[in-house]
Protein backbone atom coordinates (compact mmCIF):
# COMPACT_ATOMS: atom_id res chain seq x y z
CA UNK A 1 0.00 0.00 0.00
CA UNK A 2 1.26 3.34 -0.59
CA UNK A 3 0.71 6.45 1.11
CA UNK A 4 -1.08 9.90 -0.84
CA UNK A 5 2.51 11.42 -1.23
CA UNK A 6 3.59 9.06 -3.09
CA UNK A 7 0.75 8.46 -5.09
CA UNK A 8 0.69 12.75 -6.04
CA UNK A 9 3.85 12.44 -6.51
CA UNK A 10 3.57 9.98 -9.47
CA UNK A 11 0.24 11.42 -10.75
CA UNK A 12 2.24 15.07 -11.10
CA UNK A 13 5.28 13.59 -12.40
CA UNK A 14 2.69 11.79 -15.06
CA UNK A 15 0.90 15.08 -15.39
CA UNK A 16 4.03 16.74 -16.05
CA UNK A 17 5.62 14.60 -18.65
CA UNK A 18 2.95 12.44 -21.09
CA UNK A 19 2.97 15.20 -23.59
CA UNK A 20 6.68 15.26 -23.96
CA UNK A 21 6.46 11.30 -23.32
CA UNK A 22 3.84 10.45 -26.23
CA UNK A 23 5.61 12.85 -28.68
CA UNK A 24 9.02 11.17 -28.03
CA UNK A 25 6.91 7.53 -28.36
CA UNK A 26 5.38 9.32 -31.34
CA UNK A 27 8.32 9.72 -33.60
CA UNK A 28 9.23 5.92 -32.95
CA UNK A 29 5.90 4.80 -33.61
CA UNK A 30 4.58 7.67 -35.88
CA UNK A 31 0.75 7.21 -34.86
CA UNK A 32 -1.06 8.95 -32.30
CA UNK A 33 -2.97 6.56 -31.00
CA UNK A 34 0.34 3.70 -30.00
CA UNK A 35 2.07 6.29 -29.01
CA UNK A 36 -0.61 7.13 -26.62
CA UNK A 37 -0.63 3.28 -25.62
CA UNK A 38 2.99 2.91 -25.23
CA UNK A 39 3.56 5.78 -22.95
CA UNK A 40 0.32 4.89 -21.18
CA UNK A 41 1.67 0.96 -20.41
CA UNK A 42 5.59 2.51 -20.00
CA UNK A 43 4.06 4.83 -16.90
CA UNK A 44 2.18 2.09 -15.60
CA UNK A 45 5.15 -0.15 -15.50
CA UNK A 46 7.52 3.06 -13.82
CA UNK A 47 4.16 3.10 -11.02
CA UNK A 48 5.47 -0.52 -10.31
CA UNK A 49 9.18 0.92 -9.75
CA UNK A 50 7.96 4.06 -8.41
CA UNK A 51 9.17 3.57 -4.83
CA UNK A 52 12.83 2.59 -6.52
CA UNK A 53 13.32 5.56 -8.96
CA UNK A 54 11.35 8.54 -7.89
CA UNK A 55 14.02 9.70 -6.28
CA UNK A 56 16.89 8.72 -9.10
CA UNK A 57 15.75 9.12 -12.88
CA UNK A 58 12.42 8.27 -13.34
CA UNK A 59 12.20 10.05 -17.25
CA UNK A 60 14.93 7.80 -17.82
CA UNK A 61 13.01 5.02 -16.99
CA UNK A 62 10.04 5.28 -18.92
CA UNK A 63 12.12 6.71 -21.61
CA UNK A 64 14.19 3.03 -22.05
CA UNK A 65 10.59 1.22 -21.48
CA UNK A 66 8.83 3.19 -23.97
CA UNK A 67 12.43 2.36 -26.65
CA UNK A 68 12.01 -1.32 -25.59
CA UNK A 69 7.97 -1.01 -26.05
CA UNK A 70 8.14 0.64 -29.65
CA UNK A 71 11.22 -1.95 -30.79
CA UNK A 72 9.58 -5.07 -29.47
CA UNK A 73 6.32 -3.70 -31.10
CA UNK A 74 7.89 -3.61 -34.27
CA UNK A 75 9.27 -6.94 -35.00
CA UNK A 76 5.81 -8.27 -33.99
CA UNK A 77 4.32 -9.42 -37.22
CA UNK A 78 1.18 -8.61 -36.06
CA UNK A 79 1.05 -5.29 -34.93
CA UNK A 80 -2.80 -4.77 -34.63
CA UNK A 81 -5.88 -2.85 -35.86
CA UNK A 82 -4.40 -0.36 -39.17
CA UNK A 83 -7.26 2.28 -39.11
CA UNK A 84 -7.69 4.19 -42.22
CA UNK A 85 -9.46 6.56 -43.42
CA UNK A 86 -8.73 9.47 -45.89
CA UNK A 87 -7.93 12.92 -44.82
CA UNK A 88 -9.42 16.06 -45.95
CA UNK A 89 -7.35 18.38 -47.82
CA UNK A 90 -5.92 20.86 -45.17
CA UNK A 91 -6.92 24.63 -46.39
CA UNK A 92 -3.55 25.87 -46.12
CA UNK A 93 -2.37 27.62 -49.36
CA UNK A 94 0.78 26.55 -51.22
CA UNK A 95 4.18 28.26 -50.40
CA UNK A 96 2.50 29.35 -47.09
CA UNK A 97 4.90 29.29 -44.22
CA UNK A 98 2.27 26.59 -42.78
CA UNK A 99 2.28 24.69 -45.80
CA UNK A 100 6.05 24.47 -45.60
CA UNK A 101 6.15 23.35 -41.99
CA UNK A 102 3.60 20.82 -42.99
CA UNK A 103 5.49 19.71 -45.68
CA UNK A 104 8.30 19.39 -43.98
CA UNK A 105 6.29 17.06 -41.31
CA UNK A 106 4.86 14.77 -43.90
CA UNK A 107 8.45 14.27 -45.29
CA UNK A 108 9.93 13.45 -41.46
CA UNK A 109 7.52 11.35 -40.86
CA UNK A 110 8.04 9.57 -44.09
CA UNK A 111 11.49 9.46 -43.58
CA UNK A 112 11.47 8.09 -40.01
CA UNK A 113 8.95 5.29 -41.46
CA UNK A 114 11.78 4.74 -43.96
CA UNK A 115 14.29 3.87 -41.06
CA UNK A 116 14.71 0.53 -39.04
CA UNK A 117 13.35 0.95 -35.65
CA UNK A 118 16.74 0.88 -34.09
CA UNK A 119 17.90 3.93 -36.68
CA UNK A 120 15.12 5.33 -35.85
CA UNK A 121 15.37 5.37 -32.43
CA UNK A 122 19.03 6.38 -32.56
CA UNK A 123 18.27 9.45 -34.48
CA UNK A 124 15.20 10.56 -32.34
CA UNK A 125 17.48 10.05 -28.60
CA UNK A 126 20.33 12.09 -30.11
CA UNK A 127 18.22 14.62 -31.86
CA UNK A 128 15.18 15.04 -30.59
CA UNK A 129 15.88 14.34 -26.48
CA UNK A 130 19.75 14.90 -27.50
CA UNK A 131 21.22 12.28 -25.47
CA UNK A 132 24.93 11.30 -25.72
CA UNK A 133 25.56 8.80 -27.95
CA UNK A 134 26.66 6.67 -24.38
CA UNK A 135 23.29 7.53 -22.96
CA UNK A 136 22.07 6.23 -26.60
CA UNK A 137 24.00 3.50 -26.14
CA UNK A 138 22.78 2.57 -22.78
CA UNK A 139 19.40 2.79 -23.72
CA UNK A 140 19.23 0.48 -26.47
CA UNK A 141 21.80 -2.18 -24.73
CA UNK A 142 24.24 -1.31 -28.09
CA UNK A 143 28.10 -0.08 -28.25
CA UNK A 144 28.91 3.58 -28.87
CA UNK A 145 30.15 2.73 -31.74
CA UNK A 146 27.10 1.27 -33.09
CA UNK A 147 24.91 4.70 -32.33
CA UNK A 148 27.57 6.42 -34.20
CA UNK A 149 26.76 3.35 -36.92
CA UNK A 150 23.07 3.80 -36.90
CA UNK A 151 22.71 7.72 -36.28
CA UNK A 152 25.65 7.97 -39.47
CA UNK A 153 23.12 5.69 -41.83
CA UNK A 154 19.69 7.18 -40.29
CA UNK A 155 20.66 10.77 -40.97
CA UNK A 156 21.78 9.81 -44.46
CA UNK A 157 19.00 7.82 -45.63
CA UNK A 158 16.70 10.96 -44.28
CA UNK A 159 18.92 13.54 -46.20
CA UNK A 160 18.23 11.14 -49.33
CA UNK A 161 14.61 10.32 -48.19
CA UNK A 162 13.03 13.56 -50.86
CA UNK A 163 13.26 16.44 -48.63
CA UNK A 164 10.58 19.42 -49.63
CA UNK A 165 13.23 22.01 -50.42
CA UNK A 166 15.21 19.18 -52.54
CA UNK A 167 11.94 18.71 -54.54
CA UNK A 168 11.06 22.50 -54.62
CA UNK A 169 14.22 23.08 -55.95
CA UNK A 170 13.90 20.68 -58.68
CA UNK A 171 10.50 21.60 -59.94
CA UNK A 172 11.88 25.16 -60.08
CA UNK A 173 14.88 24.07 -62.31
CA UNK A 174 14.32 24.80 -65.74
CA UNK B 1 19.21 19.58 -43.08
CA UNK B 2 21.73 20.91 -40.77
CA UNK B 3 21.77 19.18 -37.26
CA UNK B 4 19.53 22.05 -35.17
CA UNK B 5 16.63 21.95 -38.07
CA UNK B 6 16.42 18.36 -37.81
CA UNK B 7 16.78 18.45 -34.14
CA UNK B 8 13.25 21.40 -34.32
CA UNK B 9 11.69 19.22 -36.98
CA UNK B 10 11.72 16.23 -34.74
CA UNK B 11 10.32 18.38 -32.01
CA UNK B 12 7.29 19.45 -34.11
CA UNK B 13 6.65 16.56 -35.33
CA UNK B 14 3.08 16.20 -33.66
CA UNK B 15 2.68 20.59 -33.18
CA UNK B 16 -1.20 19.91 -32.40
CA UNK B 17 -1.28 17.12 -30.02
CA UNK B 18 -3.08 17.96 -26.53
CA UNK B 19 -3.54 14.67 -25.06
CA UNK B 20 -6.01 13.91 -22.61
CA UNK B 21 -6.84 16.57 -19.83
CA UNK B 22 -5.88 14.44 -17.15
CA UNK B 23 -3.64 11.65 -18.15
CA UNK B 24 -3.74 10.21 -14.72
CA UNK B 25 -7.06 7.95 -14.86
CA UNK B 26 -5.64 6.39 -18.24
CA UNK B 27 -2.50 5.44 -16.28
CA UNK B 28 -4.02 4.10 -13.30
CA UNK B 29 -7.12 2.21 -15.32
CA UNK B 30 -3.62 0.44 -17.55
CA UNK B 31 -2.05 -0.27 -14.11
CA UNK B 32 -5.12 -1.83 -12.90
CA UNK B 33 -5.76 -3.89 -15.83
CA UNK B 34 -2.34 -5.03 -15.90
CA UNK B 35 -2.25 -6.38 -12.20
CA UNK B 36 -5.69 -8.44 -13.16
CA UNK B 37 -4.25 -9.84 -15.99
CA UNK B 38 -1.23 -10.94 -13.87
CA UNK B 39 -3.42 -12.51 -11.11
CA UNK B 40 -5.23 -14.21 -13.95
CA UNK B 41 -2.38 -15.57 -15.38
CA UNK B 42 -1.13 -16.60 -11.60
CA UNK B 43 -4.53 -18.16 -10.78
CA UNK B 44 -4.91 -20.33 -14.04
CA UNK B 45 -0.89 -21.27 -13.72
CA UNK B 46 -1.54 -22.44 -9.60
CA UNK B 47 -4.72 -24.28 -11.09
CA UNK B 48 -3.37 -26.00 -13.61
CA UNK B 49 -0.32 -26.94 -11.28
CA UNK B 50 -2.95 -28.29 -8.60
CA UNK B 51 -4.17 -29.90 -11.49
CA UNK B 52 -1.77 -31.72 -12.95
CA UNK B 53 -0.44 -32.78 -9.31
CA UNK B 54 -4.14 -34.13 -9.17
CA UNK B 55 -4.42 -35.90 -11.91
CA UNK B 56 -0.42 -37.14 -11.65
CA UNK B 57 -0.50 -37.96 -7.69
CA UNK B 58 -3.39 -40.75 -7.81
CA UNK B 59 -1.19 -42.35 -10.70
CA UNK B 60 1.96 -41.79 -8.68
CA UNK B 61 0.40 -43.50 -5.54
CA UNK B 62 -1.43 -46.51 -6.75
CA UNK B 63 -0.54 -49.50 -5.50
CA UNK B 64 0.95 -51.69 -7.42
CA UNK B 65 0.20 -55.15 -7.29
CA UNK B 66 -2.13 -54.37 -4.99
CA UNK B 67 0.00 -54.22 -1.78
CA UNK B 68 0.62 -50.33 0.18
CA UNK B 69 0.10 -46.98 -0.89
CA UNK B 70 -3.00 -44.94 -0.87
CA UNK B 71 -6.24 -47.01 -2.45
CA UNK B 72 -7.07 -45.99 -6.17
CA UNK B 73 -10.51 -44.53 -6.18
CA UNK B 74 -13.53 -47.16 -7.22
CA UNK B 75 -13.87 -47.32 -10.91
CA UNK B 76 -16.65 -45.42 -12.10
CA UNK B 77 -16.65 -43.43 -9.30
CA UNK B 78 -16.79 -39.30 -9.73
CA UNK B 79 -13.96 -37.51 -9.75
CA UNK B 80 -13.96 -35.23 -6.95
CA UNK B 81 -13.29 -31.09 -7.07
CA UNK B 82 -9.86 -29.98 -8.14
CA UNK B 83 -8.64 -27.57 -5.94
CA UNK B 84 -7.73 -24.08 -7.34
CA UNK B 85 -4.82 -21.85 -5.86
CA UNK B 86 -6.90 -18.76 -5.87
CA UNK B 87 -9.93 -20.86 -4.85
CA UNK B 88 -11.53 -19.89 -7.89
CA UNK B 89 -10.59 -21.42 -11.38
CA UNK B 90 -9.02 -18.32 -13.85
CA UNK B 91 -11.73 -15.98 -12.65
CA UNK B 92 -9.66 -12.68 -12.57
CA UNK B 93 -9.15 -10.32 -10.42
CA UNK B 94 -11.63 -7.89 -9.65
CA UNK B 95 -12.39 -4.37 -11.18
CA UNK B 96 -12.02 -1.55 -8.68
CA UNK B 97 -15.50 -1.81 -6.79
CA UNK B 98 -18.11 0.17 -8.42
CA UNK B 99 -20.30 2.27 -5.87
CA UNK B 100 -23.88 2.99 -7.71
CA UNK B 101 -25.38 6.82 -7.41
CA UNK B 102 -28.46 6.79 -10.08
CA UNK B 103 -29.35 4.27 -12.80
CA UNK B 104 -32.26 4.24 -14.92
CA UNK B 105 -33.48 3.98 -18.52
CA UNK B 106 -33.67 6.41 -21.16
CA UNK B 107 -34.85 6.11 -24.73
CA UNK B 108 -35.53 2.20 -23.73
CA UNK B 109 -31.88 1.96 -22.63
CA UNK B 110 -30.38 1.50 -19.59
CA UNK B 111 -27.92 4.11 -18.03
CA UNK B 112 -26.23 4.13 -14.96
CA UNK B 113 -23.50 6.37 -13.02
CA UNK B 114 -21.40 5.00 -9.83
CA UNK B 115 -17.87 5.90 -7.85
CA UNK B 116 -14.77 4.40 -8.40
CA UNK B 117 -11.67 5.02 -6.98
CA UNK B 118 -8.90 3.85 -9.63
CA UNK B 119 -5.73 5.54 -8.33
CA UNK B 120 -3.62 8.45 -7.64
CA UNK B 121 -5.14 11.57 -9.02
CA UNK B 122 -7.94 9.25 -9.80
CA UNK B 123 -9.62 9.01 -6.85
CA UNK B 124 -13.04 10.76 -6.73
CA UNK B 125 -14.33 9.36 -10.14
CA UNK B 126 -18.09 9.02 -11.52
CA UNK B 127 -18.14 6.11 -13.91
CA UNK B 128 -20.79 5.18 -16.32
CA UNK B 129 -21.00 2.31 -18.41
CA UNK B 130 -24.37 1.30 -20.01
CA UNK B 131 -26.29 1.29 -23.28
CA UNK B 132 -26.25 5.01 -23.73
CA UNK B 133 -22.39 5.52 -23.89
CA UNK B 134 -18.76 4.39 -23.60
CA UNK B 135 -17.36 3.76 -20.29
CA UNK B 136 -16.34 6.87 -19.21
CA UNK B 137 -14.40 8.63 -16.29
CA UNK B 138 -14.69 11.69 -14.62
CA UNK B 139 -12.90 12.36 -11.72
CA UNK B 140 -13.55 15.33 -9.47
CA UNK B 141 -9.83 15.64 -7.25
CA UNK B 142 -9.15 18.98 -7.79
CA UNK B 143 -12.32 19.31 -5.25
CA UNK B 144 -12.03 19.87 -1.51
CA UNK B 145 -14.09 18.49 0.66
CA UNK B 146 -16.94 20.94 2.01
CA UNK B 147 -16.12 22.98 -0.67
CA UNK B 148 -18.86 23.86 -3.04
CA UNK B 149 -20.42 21.13 -5.43
CA UNK B 150 -18.36 20.43 -8.53
CA UNK B 151 -19.80 18.56 -11.79
CA UNK B 152 -19.71 17.81 -15.45
CA UNK B 153 -21.76 18.40 -18.05
CA UNK B 154 -21.78 15.67 -20.88
CA UNK B 155 -23.69 15.89 -24.00
CA UNK B 156 -23.67 12.20 -25.33
CA UNK B 157 -24.56 10.94 -28.46
CA UNK B 158 -22.25 8.01 -29.14
CA UNK B 159 -24.61 4.94 -29.19
CA UNK B 160 -27.05 7.20 -31.65
CA UNK B 161 -29.33 8.77 -28.95
CA UNK B 162 -28.57 12.62 -27.97
CA UNK B 163 -28.35 12.65 -24.13
CA UNK B 164 -26.67 14.52 -21.45
CA UNK B 165 -25.17 13.22 -18.51
CA UNK B 166 -25.05 15.34 -15.20
CA UNK B 167 -22.38 13.68 -12.69
CA UNK B 168 -20.66 15.71 -9.63
CA UNK B 169 -19.47 16.00 -5.79
CA UNK B 170 -20.99 17.66 -3.25
CA UNK B 171 -19.88 18.47 0.51
CA UNK B 172 -20.96 15.91 3.14
CA UNK B 173 -23.45 17.69 4.28
CA UNK B 174 -25.48 17.60 1.31
CA UNK B 175 -28.36 15.33 0.75
CA UNK B 176 -29.95 16.68 -2.39
CA UNK B 177 -28.91 18.79 -5.33
CA UNK B 178 -31.22 21.07 -7.05
CA UNK B 179 -30.21 21.26 -10.82
CA UNK B 180 -31.31 24.30 -13.00
CA UNK B 181 -31.36 23.67 -16.65
CA UNK B 182 -32.53 25.56 -19.43
CA UNK B 183 -35.59 25.06 -20.55
CA UNK B 184 -37.24 22.35 -18.07
CA UNK B 185 -38.17 22.48 -14.58
CA UNK B 186 -35.46 22.42 -11.75
CA UNK B 187 -34.52 18.60 -10.93
CA UNK B 188 -33.77 17.19 -7.44
CA UNK B 189 -31.51 14.84 -7.28
CA UNK B 190 -29.98 12.53 -4.29
CA UNK B 191 -26.92 12.92 -3.39
CA UNK B 192 -25.52 10.02 -2.35
CA UNK B 193 -22.34 8.75 0.33
CA UNK B 194 -19.96 5.61 -1.09
CA UNK B 195 -17.45 3.96 -0.22
CA UNK B 196 -15.21 5.89 -2.60
CA UNK B 197 -15.07 9.02 -0.10
CA UNK B 198 -17.01 9.38 2.95
CA UNK B 199 -16.50 13.22 2.90
CA UNK B 200 -18.35 13.52 -0.35
CA UNK B 201 -22.06 13.27 -1.84
CA UNK B 202 -21.83 12.22 -5.36
CA UNK B 203 -24.61 12.74 -7.84
CA UNK B 204 -25.35 11.86 -11.02
CA UNK B 205 -28.62 11.97 -13.74
CA UNK B 206 -29.11 11.48 -17.38
CA UNK B 207 -31.18 13.47 -19.54
CA UNK B 208 -32.52 13.66 -23.12
CA UNK B 209 -31.57 15.58 -25.58
CA UNK B 210 -28.70 17.95 -25.44
CA UNK B 211 -29.61 19.92 -22.13
CA UNK B 212 -27.72 23.38 -20.77
CA UNK B 213 -27.41 23.35 -17.15
CA UNK B 214 -27.35 26.25 -15.20
CA UNK B 215 -26.67 25.77 -12.11
CA UNK B 216 -26.12 23.08 -9.42
CA UNK B 217 -27.12 24.32 -5.62
CA UNK B 218 -26.16 22.11 -3.13
CA UNK B 219 -29.42 21.68 0.36
CA UNK B 220 -29.22 19.98 3.31
CA UNK B 221 -31.62 17.91 4.97
CA UNK B 222 -33.84 20.34 5.38
CA UNK B 223 -34.12 21.37 2.43
CA UNK B 224 -32.13 24.68 2.72
CA UNK B 225 -29.40 25.57 0.62
CA UNK B 226 -26.03 25.26 1.37
CA UNK B 227 -23.94 27.81 -0.57
CA UNK B 228 -24.67 29.56 -3.97
CA UNK B 229 -25.53 28.16 -6.54
CA UNK B 230 -22.75 26.78 -8.68
CA UNK B 231 -23.20 27.85 -12.10
CA UNK B 232 -22.17 25.08 -15.07
CA UNK B 233 -18.64 26.52 -15.93
CA UNK B 234 -19.12 25.29 -19.51
CA UNK B 235 -17.73 22.15 -18.84
CA UNK B 236 -18.13 19.21 -21.43
CA UNK B 237 -15.31 16.75 -21.30
CA UNK B 238 -13.02 17.76 -23.33
CA UNK B 239 -13.00 20.85 -22.71
CA UNK B 240 -11.17 21.26 -19.36
CA UNK B 241 -12.52 22.95 -16.48
CA UNK B 242 -9.87 23.21 -13.21
CA UNK B 243 -11.34 20.85 -10.88
CA UNK B 244 -13.01 18.09 -12.98
CA UNK B 245 -10.50 15.27 -15.39
CA UNK B 246 -12.44 13.45 -17.83
CA UNK B 247 -11.01 9.97 -19.39
CA UNK B 248 -12.59 7.26 -21.13
CA UNK B 249 -11.53 4.24 -20.09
Amino acid sequence: MRDRATEDGFAEFTRARWGRLVRLAYSLTLDVGRAEDLVQESLAKLWGKWPQVRDGAPEAYVRQTIVNGAISASRRRWKGEEPYWDLPELPVPRGSPEAEAVDQRDWLRRGLADLSVLQRAVVVLRYAEDLSEKQVAEILGISAGSVKTHAFRGLARLRTSGHPDRATAEEVRP
Amino acid sequence: MTDDSLREALRDLIPDYSGPVDPVPRVFATVRRRRSRQRTLLAVAGSGLVAVLALALPALLVPRGGSGGVPAAAPGAPPGPVPSASGALGSPAPEPPVYPIASGTLAGAYWAVGTVSLGPGARLCAVSDDDLSRSEVVCFDGWKAGAAPAFAVQPLADRGVAVTRVAGIASAATVHVLVRRAGGEPLTLTAKQTATEPDARFFAVVLPGTVAVRSVTALDAAGETLGQPVPDPGISCPPPQPDVACATR
